[in-house]
């Protein structure tokens, strides 16, 4: 267990602003810095799933907590598997603080080596990784961590709940065909913090719900970030092509 | 399992508990639909546990439900065909599933290349969605080159598009291909504005880009639900009405009815009037209704039953003429390719007892009918669904409408 400087205290518009910064710095270092000169094409309902585990945890001030990023795919229809993969994970609390990003056994492994490339950004709270496996062979599939995320808690951080999400992913399969993702975020508890059940009526625009189902505000705690998840997903769709077309 | 490739057809599939101790996320789906996951159920080879293609949800109702995400695609322009009307939908390979008696029937896509090619026919003048049963063909060429062999679609239905027919066509590479689609003579009976008509089959060519940009606005296109939804009773609304504001629930049957009939490309692409097959609203048919004792309208493997007694005389009959129209929750979608039996009983005496007919109306769209001879209040009606709707579905329709109770009405004062 070891403690890190808790990162510069910024206004709220400030530290948004940041962060959005941060978030699309992170998607082109992903994409540009880290593609690996591959031009995928994307697959559709072939997705790989990530999620950060524990999804709960407790800590306490001055605590590091460690989180593994699991990977699970299944690879392509055609039963090939992943090649590479990165991911970017940020927290929305400066009472975390990322200090490393290490690979996990996800795509070690049957003879290939791992290119890996990491960056830890602690004013952001973010950080991000990008592995290769060499040779390539048939990829990895499966559910697997692919990343193990190391946060401090800021010694003097707040009782809090905070997020940590996953704020960019890319998964390419051995043939180049790139896989849709999905990701799950994890909360840490910072000193007994409980997370804000305020939000969410679980009833997206254009679904109809069946009118005797629990009332919505039961699902006040549904998994937040999704939706910022895929907006990021469409955002690395669209860099993509035009990096491919510049190519 | 099927898959279109037999080559691909040497995994073994077994079912997988997954992770889904999501705090709340349990309590809020669990009691809707039982355990909800980003799943796996393949087995590889070595014994060790995959996990599956696409998310889905394990495990769900026996139900309508909604699916985990919202697919995108490419609307062409609608092309004639005989007398057909023909508007054509390319999305990304994705499974469906086929349906063989009261079982579901997986089919996966050979590869990540190709297309999910839709097509929705319609009468241009009526604006009737036409249930083709079967009997359509697509060829594909390049450059002049057959591309695979001739496909034979399947009849579909899906919450966003309604009825429509469709299949996965692997692609090898990009490139722009030629289609062709023939469609057969239509087979069902046909009333009022569409009696005598599409006796003959028609035919229709068109090109499509396969490329980056296309992968891109399809695979882009998709749209995730939030977790806590998926698994629930419910359904997308048709396409076009998504994002528009208008839904609401119909009151005695849960169906839509805000008029609209149409949908939308959601790949971006402006496109020509494509009609949603949303058939009327139950309060919309003449007639006697027949109810439930609390009044509402019957219920059978969650789908709902608008069933009327017409009077005699009547453009169906000249006796009085019993209509039914199976329809989805939600959006209305006919349920096509059904056998229905009725029995009618007085006294605990049977006085009549037959098939329905499968009809396909300009005003009252797809339903099943029969001339009653001999029919009064207080009969005891019963219908059988002895075959429910062959026709293949997509997610959030695959376990709904295959195990469906019979209907048992009391017939009320006749108008």
């Amino acid at each position: 267990m070891g403690t890190s400087p808790r990162a510069e205290t910024q206004r709220p518009a400030e530290h948004s602003r940041a962060r959005t910064a941060a978030r699309l710095c992170l998607v082109v270092l992903l994409l540009f810095g880290t593609a690996f000169a591959s031009v995928p094409v994307t697959a559709g309902d072939n997705v790989a799933l990530f999620y950060v585990e524990p999804d709960e945890v407790d800590a306490d001030p001055g605590e590091t907590v460690t989180l593994e990023v699991v990977m699970s795919t299944h690879g392509g229809w055609s039963g090939e598997g992943v090649g590479d993969a990165a991911l970017a994970v940020e927290t929305d609390s400066d009472a975390l603080i990322p200090v490393a990003i290490d690979p996990g056994p996800f795509l070690a492994g049957d003879g290939s080596d791992l290119e890996v490339r990491t960056n830890v950004d602690e004013e952001n709270a973010s950080a991000w990784i990008s592995q290769k496996r060499v040779p390539a062979g048939d990829g990895a599939t499966g559910t697997e961590p692919v990343a193990t995320v190391t946060l401090a808690v800021a010694a003097d951080a707040e009782p809090t709940s905070a997020t940590v999400s996953i704020v960019g992913s890319q998964a390419t399969l051995v043939s180049e065909i790139r896989q849709a993702t999905m990701t799950r975020e994890a909360t840490v508890h910072v000193d007994g913090g409980e997370p804000d059940d305020a939000s969410d009526d679980g009833s997206p625009e254009g679904v109809t719900l069946a009118e005797d189902e629990p009332p919505t505000g039961d699902d006040a705690d549904a998994i937040p970030g999704f939706g910022h998840a895929l907006a990021v997903g469409v955002l690395a769709l669209v860099l993509t092509a035009r990096y491919a077309r510049t190519r | 399992m099927t898959r279109n490739d037999d080559s691909n057809a040497t995994r073994e599939r077994k079912p997988r508990q997954y992770r889904t101790n999501r705090r709340g996320f349990l309590s809020r789906a669990g009691a809707a639909a039982g355990l909800v996951a980003v799943t796996g159920c393949l087995a590889e080879d070595d014994g060790t546990d995959a996990v599956p293609a696409f998310p889905r949800v394990e495990d769900p109702p026996e139900a309508v439900y909604v699916p985990t995400h919202r697919e995108a695609m490419r609307v062409l322009e609608p092309l004639e065909a005989g007398e057909y009307t023909l508007a054509s939908m390319l999305s990304y390979p994705h499974p469906f599933w086929l349906v063989d008696g009261t079982e579901t029937v997986p089919v996966e896509p050979d590869s990540d290349l190709g297309v999910h090619m839709m097509f929705t026919v319609w009468d241009e003048a009526t604006g009737t969605v036409i249930p083709l049963d079967s009997g359509a063909e697509i060829r594909l060429e390049r450059d002049g080159e057959p591309v695979g062999t001739p496909r034979l679609p399947w009849t579909m239905i899906s919450q966003e598009m309604g009825v429509h027919f469709g299949d996965n066509v692997p692609l090898e590479s990009f490139g722009t291909y030629t289609v062709e689609v023939s469609l057969p003579p239509l087979g069902v009976e046909r009333t009022g504005a569409l009696a005598g008509r599409f006796t003959d089959g028609g035919r229709a060519t068109f090109e499509f880009d396969y490329d980056e940009a296309f992968v891109e606005e399809v695979v882009g296109g998709v749209e995730y639900l939030d977790e806590a939804v998926w698994g629930r009773s419910g359904a997308l609304e048709p396409m076009d009405h998504a994002g528009h504001g208008d839904s609401q629930h119909h009151g005695d049957d849960h169906h839509h009815d805000d008029g609209h009939n149409h949908h939308g490309d959601t790949g971006g692409h402006a496109h020509a009037h494509v009609p949603f097959s949303a058939l009327p609203a139950s309060g919309d048919y003449p007639g006697t209704h027949l109810l439930t004792a609390d009044g509402a309208y019957p219920q059978s493997g969650d789908a709902t039953f608008v069933l009327t007694v017409l009077e005699a005389g009547s453009r169906f009959a000249d006796e009085r003429y019993l209509l039914v129209s199976p329809r989805t929750p939600y959006n209305r979608v006919p349920l096509a390719d059904m056998a229905l039996d009725v029995r009618l009983e007085r006294d605990g005496t049977t006085v009549q007892r037959g098939p329905l007919e499968q009809t396909l109306d300009d005003e009252f769209g797809l339903h099943y009918g029969r001339a009653l001879e001999d029919v009064e209040p207080g009969d005891e009606l019963t219908l059988t669904v002895e075959t429910p709707p062959q026709v293949a579905r997509h997610q959030g329709y695959e376990t709904a409408f295959l195990r469906m109770e019979p209907i048992e009405l009391r017939v009320p004062e006749l108008g």
